[in-house]
């Protein structure tokens, strides 16, 4: 809603009684007709007619034109000003409830020279926050949660004024749906006959704000929102660190940082990534857009590592995303325990196969013990917690206790390989299921197989030939696998909640060969094979699909190390760790200590936990136990962040299809236009005059 | 210019300047057509015979008056001829003078004619009217106006002289033009042809009926004079920033700014002279226009010379 307002509305006033200036001056200048006989007056008259209408024309133009002028110099003086604003002057006989949301997220300190938009936005919250009859008001910030200054409007104004004044910008996103939710509870708690009003004041950042909705809010409540925006930001950003699945001891990985330029041209940088004592430093060009620099590494002790990538010669709008913290875990070379039920004397055998071709994936020069055989009934639980991968192969029936070590495994991360043979292998893994709810969905429940008939001679049918771990074979899936012939396992049924993309394999029957899914924060696969009826095991494409397999499974996300800053922070931490154990927090290096601590412990079945409710200070923080690093984690800004590109008013007048009151209200345009405005007037003025001399010209005697 | 004078025929009047017309009273007022006099004068009779000027010889036909047979011719070519006469008689002139108000135009004020179109005629009047009664030709005066319509029926004899000097001193430019009036008047009371001497501004509207009336008395045979008095101020508007033009016989007032229309009202005022002269000589009237810049004794002569006998 466009309201027209006056920066000096007594100009207008002054200029409405101008405007009869050029009439008074028209009339009193008029020449006084000096009397004087004329024999020949008919052709005056004649002449008089013919002229008359033309001169009559230019006398209403010039007199027109120059009240016109007038008229545009007393709107210039007075300033005029379009506001797209709902938020009316004050009305004593109403008492207004307003919430004003204020942006703190770190797009609200991009900028140069103190123009920041937090700057801004501290401006316009002090103007809706000035003192006004009857005038309660609430402070709502919305950070990476929104949380509000006072928990119900106050009429103390001037504590909400000093909480603008003071208040500093958060790297964190913007929890925009909170904050709408958050001030319609205060809105719902106030009288309804006050006027309710809510005040969203940040730069309306796209990736924050883009899906904004009002529903929560009653229908009734007018909106208006201040865009405090940059125009024509220029940022660079390191946007994600992005290593190996598993970095191994003395293996050499590849660390992929995706850069963005968030500007309409290309950006030289310098970018210096450092891990422990390593430094690398690359110089190379950003072209506008994403992009990605990838540094080659190698490390040679295990561990955590913690590190960041930075930016050294970057000058853009938003510095705090010119580094960014990293951390790293160093694993040694995994260890595997293959629990298998049949006799590790027995060869050829399921055992064997899986024995070998583990032990040939997994060896290690420096640990001989990287496989571990031994049975289900002989394993004990600190072997099983020592283990990274647990391989399954004709296990029999599993103990109530090892079902759940092995779905407490499954929790911590681990991966559990289960090569399904028999039936108690269906029944162990809908125990395993059990033990973890909805932490686990298996895309097939394993039947007996249909009419009790055995399995034999089934060829591989369907192949999820992109994904791993087939999609390291590319063109030589097909060739490598034609020769395979599945003999055993299960009938499998899809099961109601089913992601049919995680079945990577089918067989010629229909039933699901190979199916790998999350489970905690761990993973598991199932080949739905018997390894002693089929000629997978004697074939070439066994060992590279049973190390791709592992090697899937021993993947973690980099959500493992990495947090959102202000999002809650659960970690799991390792086995090892007691509750009585003295743990302490501290950032690494240079990273700023956290003011308000850095969350508490608390036992679970699983292990100690590790909750940090508000991870306020981006950095990389480590948790030691006598010196020694248990768990890092880097708490960043989500990359999001980062994009400052912006909504406009179209957008949200789009999205926004209700018939509630809203506006929005550009700063840059009240900033810009409001002097833009009066020059124009001014020209339109001289304008008008020259229109003048030129109808005087034209109509000229 | 203005001044009292007393001549020998007794004439007394301001209009009257005997020694400026001195200089003129050599040139004879001569018309251009055979005309109807009363006496026997230098101007070309309409009849032949008589005791006139010999002009020509013709056969003898029976029925012609044996005074005039050429009794020399006849004994040397033993052929009977009659000589040819041309009669002369003296002019019958009438000046008829437009007196209406727009005549009064270039004066001071209402009270003082001096400068105006009126004042130039009286002048112009009284020196012709002088020179015509000096050539022993008869001069009569028609004064139009439609407040009054008085008439004198030329004559050559001093008294006449005084009486039209008079009429013409007393004359008024007042009301609106009736020159048709008084051309219908005038035509009714001279029985013989003669010579019409229309003086005025012709500012009058419609003026086919003035050309109608003109049309009449050619039609009679006389000889017609139209003379065409403009002053130099109705050639162009006055210069100043906005006049309060008011009728001078009841059209009316007008304000306006002479800068807005001069052009226009001087091509208008070409326009309306043009009309004049082609009404005037297409209705068979000798046309001679004089500005009132010029001095009358000037305009005289310039009208004389043309037509000196």
């Amino acid at each position: 809603m466009l309201n027209l307002s006056f920066l000096n509305p007594w100009a207008i006033t002054i200029g409405a009684v101008a405007l009869a200036t050029p009439l008074v001056v028209h009339f009193l200048t008029r020449p006084r007709p000096r009397p004087m006989p004329l024999s020949t007056i008919q052709l005056v008259f004649e002449a008089i007619k013919q002229r008359r209408s033309r001169h009559r024309l230019r006398d209403f133009l010039v007199l027109l034109l120059r009240m016109l002028a007038i008229a545009l110099i007393a709107l210039a003086i007075a300033r005029p000003q379009w506001q797209n604003s709902v938020i009316q002057a004050s009305n004593s006989d109403v008492d207004v409830a307003r919430v004003i949301i204020l942006d703190i997220s770190q797009s609200m300190e991009a900028g140069r020279g103190g123009n920041q938009p937090m700057e801004r936005a501290r401006a316009v919250a002090d103007r809706y926050l000035q003192p006004q009859q009857g005038l309660v008001a609430g402070l709502v910030l919305v950070g990476a949660r929104a949380e509000s200054v006072f928990d119900q409007l106050s009429g103390n104004l001037a504590a909400l004024r000093q909480t603008v004044r003071t208040i500093t910008t958060r790297p964190q996103a913007a929890d925009a749906f909170g904050a709408i939710n958050l001030a319609a509870e205060m809105l719902a708690k106030t009288d309804p006959s006050m006027k309710r009003e809510v005040i969203l004041i940040s730069d309306f950042q796209r990736a924050d704000w883009g899906a904004i909705r009002f529903d929560a809010l009653a229908e009734d409540t007018a909106v208006q929102m201040e865009s405090v925006a940059l125009a024509g930001s220029n940022n660079l950003a390191v946007l994600a660190i992005r290593h190996s699945v598993r970095v191994v001891v003395d293996e050499p990985f590849t660390c992929e940082v995706e850069v963005g330029n968030f500007s309409e041209i290309e950006q030289p940088i310098r970018c210096s990534l450092r891990l422990g004592q390593t430094t690398r430093t690359v110089q190379q060009t950003l072209p506008p857009g994403q992009s990605m620099i990838t540094f080659p590494l190698e490390v040679g002790e295990p561990g955590w590592l913690t590190g960041s990538v930075q930016f050294l010669t970057a000058a853009d709008d938003l510095p705090s995303d010119d580094v960014r913290p990293w951390v790293l875990k160093v694993a040694t070379k995994p260890k595997v325990v293959l629990l298998s039920g049949q006799n590790a004397q027995l060869r050829p055998s399921a055992g064997y196969y899986l024995e070998r071709a583990i032990t040939y994936l997994v060896a290690d020069a420096a640990n001989s013990s990287s496989l571990v055989r031994m049975s289900p009934r002989s394993i004990d639980q600190s072997t099983l917690d020592a283990a990274d991968v647990v391989v399954l192969d004709h296990p029999g029936r599993l103990s109530t206790g090892l079902v759940k070590n092995l779905a407490d495994a499954l929790r911590r991360g681990r991966g559990i390989f289960y090569v399904v043979s028999e039936l108690a292998d269906g029944v162990n893994l809908q125990a395993i299921q059990q033990q973890l709810g909805a932490m686990m969905q298996l895309p097939v429940r394993f039947v007996p197989p249909a009419g009790r008939r055995a399995r034999r001679g089934l060829s591989v049918f369907e192949v999820a030939r992109r994904e791993p771990p087939f999609a390291v074979f590319g063109d030589a899936l097909d060739s490598a696998f034609a020769g395979v012939r599945i003999g055993g396992g299960l009938g499998t049924e899809q099961t109601e909640q089913s992601l049919k993309d995680r079945i990577l394999a089918k067989l010629s029957d229909q039933s699901a060969m190979l199916v790998m899914t999350d489970a905690g924060d761990g993973k598991i696969a199932v080949l739905n094979a018997d390894l002693d009826q089929s000629n997978l095991a004697v074939q070439a494409p066994f060992v590279p699909l049973l190390g791709e397999l592992i090697g899937n499974l021993l993947a973690r996300s980099s959500a493992e190390t990495e947090a959102d800053c202000g999002q809650p922070l659960v970690r799991l931490m390792p086995p090892s760790v007691d509750l009585e154990d003295q743990l302490t927090v501290r950032p690494v290096g240079d990273w700023p200590e956290s003011p308000e601590g850095y969350g508490s412990w608390e036992a679970s079945p699983t292990g100690v936990l590790w909750q940090w409710p508000r991870p306020d200070q981006v950095g990389a923080y480590r948790v030691q136990r006598a010196g020694e690093t248990m768990l890092a984690v880097a708490v960043t800004t989500p990359a999001s962040e980062s994009d400052l590109s912006t909504l406009d008013a179209g957008v949200i007048d789009n999205t926004t299809s209700s018939a509630r009151p809203l506006g929005f209200r550009d700063a840059r345009d009240a900033a810009d236009d409001k002097d833009r405005w009066w020059n124009w007037l001014l020209v339109a003025c001289v304008l008008g005059l020259v229109s003048e001399v030129v109808a005087l010209r034209l109509f000229r005697t | 210019m203005v001044g009292n004078h007393k001549t020998s025929s007794g004439v007394n009047s301001k209009y009257f300047d005997a020694h400026a017309i001195s200089g003129l009273e050599s040139m004879r007022f001569t018309t251009r057509r055979r005309i109807e006099g009363t006496y026997s004068g230098r101007h070309v009779a309409r009849r032949q015979g008589g005791a006139g000027q010999y002009i020509d010889s013709r056969e003898y036909a029976p029925g012609d008056d044996l005074r005039r047979l050429d009794w020399p011719a006849m004994g040397r070519t033993n052929r009977a001829y009659i000589r040819l006469y041309q009669d002369e008689t003296n002019l019958s002139c009438l000046l008829m003078v437009d007196t209406s108000g727009s005549m009064h135009f270039g004066a001071r004020n209402r009270f003082d004619e001096s400068g105006s179109k009126i004042q130039w005629v009286k002048y112009f009047t009284t020196a012709l009217s002088h020179l015509i009664v000096h050539g022993h030709d008869q001069v009569g005066l028609s004064i139009a106006n439609s407040n009054e319509h008085e008439f004198v029926t030329p004559s050559g004899s001093p008294r006449q002289l005084r009486i039209l000097h008079d009429r013409i001193a007393a004359a008024k430019a007042t009301g609106g033009t009736e020159i048709t009036q008084s051309l219908d008047d005038s035509f009714v009371r001279m029985r013989r042809r003669g010579v019409l001497m229309l003086i005025s501004d012709f500012l009058v509207d419609p003026l086919e009926q003035v050309l109608s009336g003109l049309r009449k008395f050619r039609g009679r045979g006389w000889e017609t004079i139209a003379v065409h008095v403009v002053h130099p101020d109705e050639e162009r508007l006055p210069k100043g920033v906005a006049f309060r033009f008011a009728g001078m016989e009841g059209e009316g007032n007008v304000d306006c700014r002479p800068a807005e229309i001069r052009k226009i009202y001087e091509s208008r005022f070409v326009d309306h002279c043009a009309r004049v002269r082609d009404g005037l000589l297409g209705a068979g009237c000798d046309y001679r226009r004089f500005n009132t810049g010029d001095t009358y004794l000037t305009a005289v002569r310039a009208f004389l010379v043309p037509r000196r006998g």
